[in-house]
């Protein structure tokens, strides 16, 4: 399948773009979603999470197993056409685990970069809006936080609060908040300055409001990129950590979890390692490539 | 103005890696007409002659007298000598630093003939109050744990069954006990008990742990924590000088990886593979496969000291029925059996009439109805990461556990720890459910028993009995059975015990195991003893 | 540019002062009493008082985080729970391992992605481009810990031609002198120790270079697009340069700068992803360190370790920047 690589935009329709977006928002929206389904690695991507999401609400439909059921004689089968990716340690379906731990990334990309959007949203904005003091201390903690490798962050405050999904997800989802914050501080700081703002500010209007209304609709389309990447990141950093036993406990169909699981048969059942990897690597890949033609179509200049 | 071109970095880069690969190349070329087999060539190279056994964890000491884990014992057993050995393949007692013994008519004074030509790696030469020093260093702590466990050391008396050790010349030591003791010439042979250089543990102090110092067949040289331990040969061993140089134990905690390193060639020798692997061994005509003689067990200690469902014997009772232990047993791949009582039924004193709870769900749910718990309750599975001899898939058993138990509701939380983590987490009774396993020490039906099972052995932080089970039945029948002498009489005592054990159920007995090592096919004579170590001078390597 | 460097230094004050309040801070995250939860449940009150004292935890947060900070500017990081082990020593003697494999990974890196950026943008469109974008995009969503393992699968069980875990084959007999095995293999000139080192870093160093392949790969093809797009590049070809000469006398060097943070900051995030590669591989550096520490809550290495390793990332972070300013013609240091 030939993927077109994503052309480099012409300065042209940036600054089109820029008129577009403060004149006429909507007009923006639809203008993306056209570009997103043109471009045909974007749309890839969407599908890929499409798959997803519908595997997720369908997986009992789906899978032919329980992911939890096991039969013990039937351990390390090769895939076939009763068990089309194969058993695992305990005779258990992979394939039934692998569509029922979709909801589990699902999960994971959402609740993490939830987390990591609305405190990195709520101080990006605050530091960006009132500037001065809050923002020298709002930022100079982000700094300390991006002083850190990010999973070995993570695995930090894991080790702290203890192996389990939800911590994982927490400290996967900590980890992520500095590149919300910078990417809402420097959209505020672009739009705070314009002219809209400074006549609402003249009008009287609440910080608040001016905050809600004007300045966090404006500085949406990075978020979105950045949440949409995001998704991908978490899933990874997740599986990551489940993967070192320090994310989701047995017996959840977690794929980083399964994988380990898998590893002490690496050379009689390559099987139980690799489909797990491949469901992984698809999900964050179609976030991945989501989230570039979202970029390219919201905001060409985010692109570096 | 200075123009700086970022490019020369770039550049520089490049020449490095241009330089890098042409060594490289240069030399893969000059290895393909040695001959690619680079372990051999390095062989060529100094003459030196190196096993390297691989295991799944590092020493947590490589002093003698404190570990319980067979990784640190199999350390320790090179380096060290104990005051008799058992023989090669069984649990006979033969001399080693002493030379003859006698027992007085009451069983209770021992006398100790030792040699006089044994020195010490640090050049002192082995004396009878090095003994008397050993013995004594033995009883100023409770981190010399078999001590405790064998001679029934406790916090209020430190000795034990122990009263004197004496010299009573140069070359002779008695040992005089407070009660007679069935086994204690066979636990004397135990590796914990191996004699340590009184100069070198009074001059490392703290750090003894990692500078030690016996008169063993091999001599310590280096130790890279999680990575390797280095022995050399004890040119002046008093017996059987090593037919190696030198012998690596390097940590490669996956068992896969570390039989795919025995398959690359870059170890010799491994314990812990893969039951799954067994076959792939079998059938490559480079490897062989050594079984180890059976004298284990592994099990799950319920906690019965613990409030709530765990210190109900119904409760017991039901968990033992509501595991299919034929589905369970299937994982071992062929090399375990399943297991009914707690010692292996090669010993003796086992008890063979005495029938393993039928697998029953029903009956399960019945008993814990019975017991006010029919709608189930929540617990937690202490389990381990590596592998152990008598468990090789700690992880995958405890889960399946854990879905057998769904059945019967009770929802199974699994904890699973390091192996040090675990062992502390174990003897500080944190568990409800906990998987252990237990290799013989000695061959006595005592080291099981009396360590596993008795209630002297339930002190928190450091307890043997991690069911903290205190019986005084069994405990009665365990003590009349350290200090009957007549072998018959103790199977007796043992017989009863374990009817007891058996109806109490503080384990779910699961598995004895035949624990198979992988090697090159050039090793000879590498006997592995039942008790799980043995010193390595008699192997040897092509 | 001193005054620059002096300023950088600087502002790295606060920023590692507050790195060593978070590492601090660590330890009393922990829920429940630390000295607990390290020694479990039922462990004596007298256990617990020594534990507490060992670690003073009994003092005031301040005066602990003075003492922790003290200790640290001296040089100790303590005491490993577990073993009793002298944590600087033992960090001293794992980091040689995790940097010369972070090195590799990143030398790998560096000449793959830059190559195939730079073809990929000489030749936009064409089936190179195509491969080596697509390549990209999916490196960088791979997880390296599955990556990994298939690499062990393909080039250790399947083909034999790899060694599967370590850094060098026991009873090779290598000299080490700096503990960089590669850089001492080549000061005793013991080729086959080299062979031997080299070829135990290529699986894992592949399999943590990939991602900021990955990256370095798209940012400069798209770096190389914009350079030969402006003006003098056209002008260039314009007056009948040779395309070569172009494009790395010329193109490169200006599409560089963006490329060089990247690595910068990539470089820093490899300390994060040795602790998966290193445990895949079983590879005695420091990413190993943490992880077997966390296993086992050894909690003074998780603290100690993520310490030195954060304050390596900062001065990785400091050196690019740096850089970029030394060779970025267009910015001035004041």
């Amino acid at each position: 399948m030939p993927i077109q690589p994503n052309p480099v935009p012409d300065p042209e329709p940036v600054i089109i773009d820029q008129q577009q977006r403060e004149i006429k928002p909507r007009r923006m929206w639809v203008d993306s979603l056209l570009r997103i389904i043109k471009s045909k690695t974007s749309f890839v991507g969407l599908c890929i999470i499409l798959i997803l999401i519908i595997t997720a609400i369908l997986a009992p439909v789906i899978a032919p197993y329980s992911p939890t059921d096991q039969s013990i004689i039937d351990r390390y089968q090769s895939p076939s056409g009763t068990h089309w990716l194969g058993t695992d340690e305990l005779g258990r379906d992979i394939f039934s685990r692998i569509i029922y731990g979709t909801r589990i990334s699902i999960q994971i990309g959402l609740i993490t970069v939830g987390i990591s959007m609305v405190i990195g949203v709520l101080l990006g904005g605050i530091a960006g809006y009132f500037g001065k003091w809050a923002d020298q201390i709002i930022m100079r903690l982000i700094d300390i936080l991006m002083a850190f490798p990010s999973i070995l962050l993570a695995i930090a405050l894991v080790a702290v609060l203890g192996p389990s999904l939800q911590n994982a997800m927490i400290a996967v989802g900590i980890v992520g908040i500095p590149q919300f914050a910078r990417i809402v501080r420097s959209a505020v700081l672009s739009v705070k300055e314009t002219e809209y703002i400074e006549a609402a500010r003249a009008i009287g209007a609440k910080h608040k409001r001016i905050f809600l209304q004007h300045v966090l609709p404006n500085s949406l389309a990075p978020i979105i990129v950045q949440a949409t990447l995001g998704i991908g990141t978490a899933i990874l950093d997740a599986a990551g950590l489940s993967f070192l036993g320090l994310g989701a406990q047995p017996p959840t169909p977690e794929w980083g979890a399964m994988l380990s699981d898998g590893r002490s048969a690496l050379q009689t059942a390559p099987w139980v390692v690799a489909f797990p990897g491949i469901a992984i690597f698809l999900v964050v890949l179609g976030f991945n490539l989501f989230g570039d033609g979202l970029r390219d179509a919201l905001d060409p200049r985010l692109k570096e | 103005m200075k123009k700086r071109n970022p490019f020369t970095l770039f550049g520089f880069l490049l020449i490095m890696l241009l330089v890098v690969s042409a060594c490289s190349s240069n030399t893969s070329s000059d290895d393909a007409d040695a001959g690619n087999d680079n372990a051999e060539a390095t062989e060529d190279n100094d003459s030196d002659k190196t096993l390297v056994f691989g295991r799944g964890s590092d020493s947590i000491t490589l002093d003698a007298a404190i570990p319980t884990d067979g990784e640190s014992i199999y350390v320790t057993n090179q380096i060290y000598d104990t005051l008799v050995r058992y023989e090669t393949e069984n649990t006979e007692v033969k001399p080693a630093l002493a030379t003859d013994w006698e027992v007085s008519d009451d069983n209770l004074e021992w006398t100790f003939q030792l040699r006089n030509d044994v020195t010490f790696h640090d050049g002192n030469d082995f004396t009878a109050e090095d003994v008397v020093f050993n013995f004594e260093r033995w009883t100023t702590s409770s981190e010399f744990f078999y001590y405790g466990y064998m001679f029934g050391a406790t916090e209020d008396n430190m000795k034990g069954i122990i009263d004197k050790v004496e010299a009573t010349d140069d070359y002779e030591v008695k040992i005089t006990l407070s009660e007679p003791n069935a086994p204690f010439l066979q636990t004397l042979a135990m590796p914990p008990f191996g004699i340590a250089s009184p100069e070198a543990v009074e001059e490392s102090g703290d750090d003894y742990f990692k500078n030690p110092v016996g008169t063993g067949p091999f001599v310590f040289e280096e130790w890279i924590p999680d990575d390797s331990i280095t022995v050399s040969k004890n040119e002046d061993y008093f017996g059987e000088v090593a037919k190696v140089d030198q012998v690596v134990f390097r940590v490669i905690p996956d068992n896969g990886a570390r039989f795919m390193e025995l398959q690359a060639g870059s170890i010799d020798l491994m314990n812990g593979l893969n039951p799954q692997d067994i076959q792939t061994a079998e059938s490559d005509e480079d490897l062989q496969i050594i079984r180890r003689p059976s004298m284990n067990v592994a099990y799950m200690a319920l906690n019965t000291d613990k409030e709530g469902p765990m210190s109900e014997k119904l409760v017991r009772q039901a968990i033992n029925l509501a595991i299919d232990k034929e589905q369970l047993i299937t994982l071992y791949e062929g090399i375990g059996k399943a297991a009914v009582n707690p010692i292996p039924p090669s010993l003796w004193g086992y008890n063979d009439e005495i029938k393993d709870y039928d697998y029953d769900v029903d009956e399960a749910k019945k008993l814990l109805a019975e017991a006010g718990y029919a709608d189930g309750f929540d617990i937690t599975l202490y389990t381990f990461a590596n592998p152990r001899d008598y468990m090789p898939q700690p992880k995958v058993t405890a889960q399946a556990i854990q879905e057998m138990l769904k059945e019967v509701n009770i929802n199974v939380e699994i904890v699973e720890n390091d192996w040090d983590s675990h062992l502390t987490a174990t003897e500080n009774a944190e568990h409800d459910m906990a998987f252990l396993g237990w290799t013989g020490d000695n061959g006595d039906p005592d080291n099981f028993f009396y360590v596993l099972l008795d209630k002297d052995n339930t002190k928190v932080g450091s307890a043997g009995n991690v069911a903290f089970y205190k019986s005084d039945a069994v405990h009665d029948l365990f003590k009349d059975a350290q200090m009957e002498m007549d072998q018959d009489k103790r199977t007796e005592y043992y017989m009863e015990a374990q009817e007891i054990i058996h109806d109490d159920a503080p384990w779910v007995p699961i598995a004895h195991t035949t624990p198979p090592l992988a090697g090159k096919k050039g090793i000879t004579d590498y006997l592995p003893h039942p008790t799980g170590s043995e010193p390595f001078n008699l192997v040897e390597i092509e | 540019m001193l005054k620059y460097i002096i300023r950088r230094l600087l502002m790295l004050v606060p920023v590692l002062i507050g790195v060593s309040i978070l590492t601090f801070s660590l330890i009393h995250l922990i829920p429940g009493d630390p000295a607990r939860s390290m020694l479990g449940e039922k462990a004596t009150e007298a256990q617990l008082e020594l534990l507490r004292a060992d670690l003073g935890l009994n003092d005031p947060y301040i005066v602990q985080y003075g003492r922790f900070l003290g200790d640290i500017l001296q040089g100790d990081l303590g005491q490993s729970i577990q073993s009793k082990e002298n944590i600087a020593y033992e960090i001293m003697h794992k980091l040689p391992a995790t940097i010369e494999l972070t090195i590799f990974a990143m030398i790998v890196a560096i000449i793959i992605g830059i190559v195939a950026g730079v073809i990929a943008a000489v030749k936009q469109y064409s089936w190179f481009d195509n491969i080596s974008m697509t390549g990209a995009l999916f490196g960088v969503s791979l997880p390296i810990f599955w990556l990994g393992l298939m690499m062990i699968w393909i080039f250790s069980v399947k083909f034999n031609v790899l060694p599967p875990s370590g850094r060098i084959t026991a009873g090779t007999g290598l000299q080490t002198i700096t503990n960089f095995y590669l850089l001492d293999s080549i000061l005793t000139l013991d080729w086959q120790a080299f062979k031997d080192v080299f070829l135990h870093l290529l699986m894992p160093g592949v399999a943590l270079g990939t991602i900021p392949m990955a990256i370095i790969a798209r940012m400069t093809r798209s770096s190389m697009l914009e350079v030969m797009r402006q003006d003098y590049i056209r002008t260039a070809d314009a007056k009948g340069l040779k395309k070569h000469l172009i494009v790395f006398q010329h193109a490169l060097k200006n599409a560089f700068l963006p490329v060089l943070t990247v690595i910068g900051l990539q470089f820093g995030l490899l300390l994060g992803g040795a602790v998966l590669t290193e445990t895949i591989f079983s590879w005695p550096g420091v990413g190993r360190y943490v992880y077997l520490a966390v296993l086992s809550r050894d909690y003074p290495i998780v603290q100690s370790t993520i310490l030195i390793i954060a304050i390596i990332f900062v001065l990785i972070n400091l050196v690019t920047d740096i850089l970029y300013k030394y060779f970025d013609p267009r910015i001035r240091y004041d």
